[in-house]
């Protein structure tokens, strides 16, 4: 948290020092209170030439008709839609085939065949250039205008109702939803930031704690997520993170580094990104904003849409075709067995307000 | 709203208010300066000390809380009382003072009764009927001895004393009444029940006198208005059978009966509910139910904070003065206090359990830890909704805390200049006062409460600690009766130095233990034997409340005073 008591502090200091020039370290604390996949709201269109993925009836009627079912039951059963009635829900749970016996679809995406999602085509997606090259497929960040942009998740999800990027302010209702998981059951995130001098000030040696925390958000009265609460470390050190960055111009930076965060089991079980790195903005009102970068395991991702399963697929898309498309536009980290690619380019938007983080070593000590 | 009977002190500004009339505007500058040079509570006004000078007997009506508890007292915690009435009404700095000078508008009458029905359907149902009424039913009708054993029983309870022989007669009638016309006993006991639970004998607390056997011609209270006084001070609740049972036995009478009382009711827990029932009176809490902060600005100050800011300042005193048994005066300096996650993030300070309140301590160097004054309870209660008020602080701590009284502003002030907020010329709040107060009719009273108040600045109209408004740094140097000092802390120190304040504690809780501000003989007893006393005891409140309730003046009373006037509400702030 950006303490109301530091220019008090540093005003002490530099009147006592005198003359001499006395550099007094800021440590600011914040909670992640929008942590979504970035995407870009293309107004031509362009992103999406070929329209958004096929959901609710259009997709159930398609699936039903691969299944075999005649004109007449497909009719019936989409009837039942809006009464979710249990026939229709397994029908449609249960299309997968092994051994030509019904499985789960979602716990088994590939006993379908690939759907083959409509992927985002456009020029612009905002994140980072991972890899260092600039290959024609990538993306430009319209923000950067960094060129290079590797972000296949968004590819992935751009193109579908409910995920795909709406016009700002409005937010899409994936993340939207999203949003209500992390403030109400999702541990929070934790981003701590200790500078060698104040951090409005320029400077290369800047520390960043990014943690998973024992608390999860607290609701603000406008909705949001409460700025000043106190919020404890999870003591795993699995979900603490650090890093070197510098700041300038008021945007943190920092090198690359390999980030792990826990999260909630009905939401994403874990995060793990490598080759990740962070853009933040310190903000004049004292929160943060930017972007999280790095390639993402894509398995865990996965499961937070599987787990959703009819619900995803009534707003958003078919979910053994995410499935499909996350595994055939994961682009890095190789298993050594199978060769399949586990890790997905990809970037996540991040906001945050002031926290007071408390260490487990010392819970009373505050970092701000 | 009914009015009562009831004395209005000459000390009392209001008063002064009206008779002064539209010449107080005028005047005003040199009104305040009169106020503030008269002496408050000083031996030199009162010419004799005496400790069975006593007061005239009052009537007082119970606060819903009381009457809820005496519920709860009587019949258990699981019968629901769910009502409101209209609000209470502020005298001489308390509502228990209010209480004996108004009664119940006919709309709460209504709420009483419609509680009290609920209460009888509650107590008489099946689920009840055994444990609480236990008389056999045969047929429609209800053993008679067995509900008379009943009513005298729960009346006794209900009314603080044992009811007459009329009174049971007619609550007996009225149960055989109900029986025969509703054809069901149990709608009898029920209707004997709402009876007594809407009788004025409940709703009213009656100071009933008898002679005094020590003092020819002398009065104090009867052995249940003493027992009543006493359990309502310490305890904020109904005598409990064990009191009813010494007053009807005649050992409260005597001295080590009533030492033997004493002495239990302090060691008890349910003292912290006196204690607490007093500071809130005192603190004026029931002003949190009007409060409201623009959500757009303040968005952490929600109603869970609300309820947490009253309930933080109620622990620190609990925790100082009946835990540690502290002393009093340190409440204004204590870097003791209490929080809660959602308090932590109103103040910015670290709060390890996510559940629950946990004890926190301030630094020796944060300007933040300077006791009660700091808590959202006093600078945001004493606020505006947008913007902190230096003369609202300023004027609360002095009649909340020093028992001195500053008039209201005239009506036809121009508060342009101190409501601009973003007026360049003027960024913070003292230079805005300032410039306000540069207006003669104005500045006799501001300087009596903004010097106070701005040493407060330091804390929004939240309670939020800031340095600077509107980018401008604030100057929180501040000025309490001639000592100048910086900041809450300095304020703080200063209150806790002040003669006043302990004085004023004393009154206070002297006015709320009988219902009304206390007649000249008793304010020459309360400064001159009763402060000392408080001094010479380092002003630790339990030792207080046992001098208070030991001495003769507790249950001596005078003649009903004659005069009568209109109650009215606390003039707005």
């Amino acid at each position: 948290m950006r303490s109301k008591l530091g220019p008090l502090i540093i005003g002490l200091g530099c009147i006592c020092a005198c003359t001499a020039v006395v550099a007094a370290s800021e440590t600011r604390a914040y909670a992640v209170s929008w942590f979504a996949v970035a995407g870009y709201y293309d107004p031509t269109g362009k992103d999406c030439p070929d329209g958004v993925n096929a959901h609710e009836i259009t997709l159930y009627r398609a699936e039903l008709q691969r299944l075999g079912y005649s004109e007449h039951d497909v009719q019936r059963l989409v009837a039942e839609l809006g009464d979710y009635g249990p026939e229709f829900v397994s029908i449609l749970d249960n299309r997968g085939r092994i051994d030509g016996k019904p499985v789960n679809v979602f716990a088994n995406p590939e006993s379908v065949p690939d759907p083959h999602l409509k992927l985002v085509q456009g020029h612009f997606g905002r994140g980072f250039n991972l890899d260092g090259q600039v290959k024609p497929s990538d993306f430009v960040d319209p923000d950067t205008g960094e060129k290079g942009v590797d972000n296949n998740l968004y590819r992935v999800i751009g193109c579908s109702a409910g995920t795909k990027t709406v016009k700002p302010p409005d937010r899409d209702a994936v993340s939207s939803t999203w949003q209500q998981f992390l403030i109400e059951q999702a541990p929070a995130q934790l981003i701590e930031i200790t500078g060698a001098e104040s951090l409005d000030k320029d400077q290369d040696n800047v520390v960043i704690g990014y943690y998973t925390s024992l608390d999860h958000l607290t609701r603000s009265p406008s909705g949001g997520a409460a700025a000043g609460m106190s919020m404890r470390i999870d003591p795993n050190a699995r979900w603490h993170n650090a890093v070197h960055g510098k700041i300038r111009d008021g945007v943190l930076t920092t090198d690359v580094f390999e980030i792990t965060l826990l999260d909630d089991p009905f939401r994403m079980p874990y995060y793990h990104f490598r080759q990740a790195r962070l853009r933040l903005r310190l903000m004049p009102d004292g929160t943060l904003k930017g972007m999280l970068g790095g390639y993402l395991d894509w398995l865990p991702f996965y499961c937070s849409v599987a787990a959703m399963g009819e619900s995803y697929e009534l707003v958003v898309a078919s979910v053994p075709a995410v499935y499909y498309a996350l595994k055939r536009l994961a682009e890095a980290y190789p298993d050594s067995s199978t060769g399949q690619n586990t890790a997905i380019s990809s970037a996540y938007e991040i906001e945050a307000v002031p926290a007071i983080v408390l260490h487990e070593q010392n819970p009373r000590e505050i970092r701000r | 709203m009914i009015s009562k009977a009831g004395k209005v002190s000459p000390r009392t500004g209001r008063s002064c208010w009206v008779a002064l009339g539209a010449t107080f505007v005028l005047a005003c500058s040199a009104h305040c300066e009169a106020l503030e040079s008269e002496p408050s509570n000083s031996p030199a006004d009162h010419p004799k000390a005496m400790s069975d000078a006593g007061g005239p007997p009052v009537m007082r009506r119970l606060n819903q809380e009381q009457y809820a508890q005496t519920v709860a007292d009587v019949f258990g915690p699981d019968i629901a009382v769910g009502f409101r009435t209209e609000p209470e009404i502020r005298e001489a700095g308390l509502l228990a003072v209010g209480s004996s000078h108004s009664s119940f508008a006919p709309s709460s009458l209504e709420q009483f009764d419609r509680a009290a029905h609920a209460v009888a359907i509650q107590v008489t149902d099946e689920a009840h009927w055994d444990s609480l009424v236990g008389c056999a039913v045969r047929g429609s009708a209800v053993d008679e001895m067995c509900l008379k054993q009943f009513i005298a029983r729960v009346g006794r309870l209900l009314y603080r004393r044992p009811l007459t022989d009329a009174e049971l007669q007619t609550q007996l009638s009225l149960a055989a009444e109900a029986t025969r016309v509703l054809g069901d006993g149990r709608s009898g006991v029920r209707a004997s029940l709402a009876s007594m639970l809407t009788a004025p004998e409940l709703l009213f607390r009656r100071d009933a006198a008898e002679p005094d056997l020590k003092r020819q011609g002398a009065q104090v209270l009867d052995s249940y208005s003493r027992a009543t006084r006493l359990s309502f001070l310490l305890w904020d609740r109904t005598p409990d059978e064990t009191l009813l049972e010494a007053a009807q036995s005649g050992v409260l009478d005597k001295p080590a009966g009533w030492k033997f009382q004493v002495d239990r009711l302090l060691a008890s827990g349910h003292v912290e509910t006196g204690v607490r029932a007093f500071f809130r009176d005192m603190l004026e809490f029931d002003r949190f139910a009007r409060l409201a902060k623009d959500p757009a600005l303040y968005p952490k100050f929600t109603s869970t904070v609300m309820a947490d800011v009253q309930e933080q300042t109620l622990r620190t005193i609990v925790d100082e003065l009946i835990t540690r048994g502290g002393d009093y005066r340190d409440l204004f300096t204590t870097r003791q206090t209490f929080l809660t996650r959602r308090l932590g993030g109103l103040y910015e300070l670290p709060v390890v359990s996510p559940q629950g309140w946990e004890r926190f301590e301030f630094g020796g160097k944060d300007p933040r830890g300077a006791g009660i004054l700091t808590h959202a309870s006093f600078v945001a209660l004493h606020s505006h909704p947008g913007r902190s008020s230096p003369t609202l602080r300023g004027r609360a701590l002095r009649e909340i805390f020093l028992c001195k009284q500053v008039p209201n502003p005239p009506g036809n002030v121009d508060f342009n200049i101190v409501q601009d907020t973003s007026n360049p010329l003027y960024k913070t709040m003292r230079q805005r006062l300032k410039a306000h107060a540069s207006q003669p009719m104005c500045a006799g009273c501001h300087k009596l409460t903004d010097p106070t108040g701005l040493a407060l600045e330091n804390f929004d109209t939240a309670g939020e600690y800031r340095q600077q408004e509107n980018g401008a740094p604030i100057d929180a140097s501040g000025q309490l009766d001639g000592m100048n000092f910086d900041g809450a802390q300095g304020l703080g120190k200063a209150v806790h130095d002040d003669p006043a304040a302990p004085m004023c504690l004393v009154n206070r809780l002297y006015s709320f233990a009988v219902g009304r501000e206390p007649t000249e003989a008793e304010h020459a007893w309360l400064a001159k034997e009763v402060e000392p006393e408080f001094a010479r005891m380092g002003y630790r409140l339990i030792p207080l409340l046992r001098f208070m309730v030991m001495s003769p003046n507790f249950i001596a009373v005078t003649e009903p005073a004659v005069s009568t006037t209109t109650a009215h509400n606390e003039a707005p702030k």
